[in-house]
């Protein structure tokens, strides 16, 4: 009902603005139209009652699953600040841009369509200046090939599936999409669509994944440069339930220069699967030990699809879990702080998330710096867990114009 | 730093010579296991396995970090190194043909003021978590 309000809103909003002759060019954003304080306007997205790890309005589920009311992120109170179009700054009323990197993406899919702004394949890239190689027409298709699954897809549609009546919603739904298809790996390539996300413009990039082998020194350097650049890198901790400071190997998620996250489950703990390191920063809704979390899902093999009896579109849509979509989840939240104050720098988004986190399972959080002013942190689980409306919040709060 | 890493290679001249330099430490392989020409272009696949036991994969290419402000293809120019990439500000590619030997430029350009990375461009695997 309040989406169909909220519709009438927009029409009417619309005609208002075209009736004034526009001025400034361009499509007046969505977020700016419609009622923020009220997040049931997402009721209108049919999956959206599967949403556990979001807001705890939700979760109508057919089973009782036990899902700890707690479990969500708070995304409401974010909303009603901002679904990731810029508020204040130099972009005002721009989207803000996130890239993701990953296996391959469904163009078409139906909460992904709307929201891709730009899309390159570094699979043929050798050398060269990446804005020429991916203006080539050639380059930039990102989809699946002969009906692989599609990470990509799934790890996208946790940012920015949008508002469209169909499938899910995003942490960022408003924000837009750069989709960069890497699966052939060498160091160059990497090196290469890191920079392609920079020179589009991308505030945050989403990684997850992980090289078992170890980052190497280059893509760790490229990495440094781009969080000197004020670009926000995400990296998923990994889903072997392993301590990542116990080998020698360097896990692209334990670099100082990214956010490190791990997995969170609906009974408000720490997933099981989830890894864990005295780098790792905060952790998200990643599903497990239970029900997974809902995303975009392309499959030619429909039985893959976990629907856990529930009746969603197999073809499109499955329950899936891992810390590949705790990354994203928090990414968007990070596209969301930009949103209110773009003027953070990585460090201090950082900050700001670890700071408001809330604290969660059995751990025992410790103050390792000792100084009695920062968060806590446990082994296991880090600084805690993403609370999207005190990290907006906060964001917003720290905004010097 | 940079001129005690120039004796050591030196030194390590006279002895084995396959390593190069990755964060800051020297990585040195033993005896090459195998070159497999899994592309018949320019791009030869060469592994290699570290003293500490580690498998290494990567191209006949080398990538090259450049400090601010440094001039690296004049580096590249008193090198001899034509066939080199900019890949951003920062960054570069070199490609070396089948009678260069990779671990003796990625020595000689890491003990290079105006080179803060040379090494070579591994192939990774990666796992989607």
């Amino acid at each position: 009902m309040t989406f169909f309000k909220n519709n009438i809103l927009i029409i009417s909003s619309l005609i208002l603005f075209s009736g004034c002759g526009g001025g400034g060019g361009g499509s007046t954003p969505l977020s700016s139209l419609i009622d923020q304080s009220d997040p049931s306007r997402y009721d209108s997205e049919p999956y959206f009652k599967y949403a556990w790890h979001l807001t705890k309005k939700v979760n109508s589920f057919s089973n009782n699953h036990n899902i700890d009311p707690s479990s969500h992120i708070n995304i409401a109170t974010a909303w009603v600040e901002t679904t990731g179009i810029y508020k204040v700054g130099t972009n005002i009323n721009q989207p803000v841009k996130i890239a993701v990197i990953d296996d391959n993406f469904n163009v078409n899919h139906e909460d992904l369509k709307d929201k891709l702004i730009n899309q390159c394949n570094f699979e043929n890239y050798i050398s060269g200046d990446v804005i020429t190689y991916c203006n080539n027409i050639s380059n930039q298709d990102v989809s699946p090939v002969n009906g692989e699954n599609s990470h990509g897809t799934a790890v996208a549609s946790f940012i920015t599936a949008n508002q469209n009546s169909k499938g899910l919603i995003g942490s960022a739904p408003d924000a837009s999409l750069i989709a960069i298809k890497q699966e052939i790996v060498d160091d160059i390539k990497t090196i290469a669509a890191f920079e392609y996300a920079k020179a589009l413009g991308a505030k945050v990039i989403n990684c997850s994944w992980g090289t078992p082998n170890g980052v190497s020194g280059a893509v760790s350097a490229k990495i440094q440069e781009l969080k000197d650049d004020g670009i926000s890198i995400v990296f998923a901790s990994g889903n072997d339930n392993k301590d990542l400071d116990s080998d020698s190997i360097i896990d692209d998620s334990e670099l100082s220069s990214v956010i490190s996250i791990g997995s969170s489950n609906i009974s408000n703990e720490r997933s099981s699967f989830s890894n864990y390191s005295s780098t790792m920063e905060i952790l998200a809704p990643g599903g497990g030990d239970g029900v997974g979390v809902l995303g975009a899902f392309v499959t030619n093999n429909q039985s893959s699809s976990t629907t856990y009896g529930e009746n969603i579109d197999t073809t499109s849509y499955s329950f899936t879990q891992g810390t590949s979509f705790s990354a994203p989840i928090t990414s968007g939240i990070i596209a969301l702080m930009l949103s209110v104050n773009p003027n953070l720098t990585p460090d201090q988004i950082r900050t700001i998330l670890i700071e408001t986190a809330d604290k969660i399972g059995s751990g025992t959080y410790a103050d390792i710096n000792g100084d009695g002013t920062t968060s806590t942190f446990d082994t296991l689980r880090a600084y805690g867990k993403l609370n999207a409306g005190n990290a907006v919040t906060q964001a917003q709060a720290e905004y010097v114009p | 730093m940079k001129k005690l890493l120039l004796l050591s290679l030196l030194s390590s001249l006279c002895f084995a010579s396959d390593f190069y330099y990755e964060f800051g430490k020297k990585v040195e392989m033993k005896p090459k296991l195998q070159a497999q020409s899994l592309n018949t272009q320019s791009n030869d696949i060469l592994e290699y396995e570290t003293t500490e036991g580690k498998k290494v994969k990567f191209k006949n290419e080398i990538i090259i970090q450049c400090k601010k402000d440094s001039n690296c293809e004049k580096v590249f120019k008193d090198e001899n190194i034509n066939n080199y990439s900019k890949i951003s500000n920062a960054f570069y590619l070199i490609k070396l043909n089948s009678s260069q030997n990779i671990f003796e430029y990625c020595q000689k350009l890491y003990t290079n003021d105006s080179i803060l990375i040379a090494h070579p461009n591994f192939i990774k695997e990666r796992v989607y978590r």
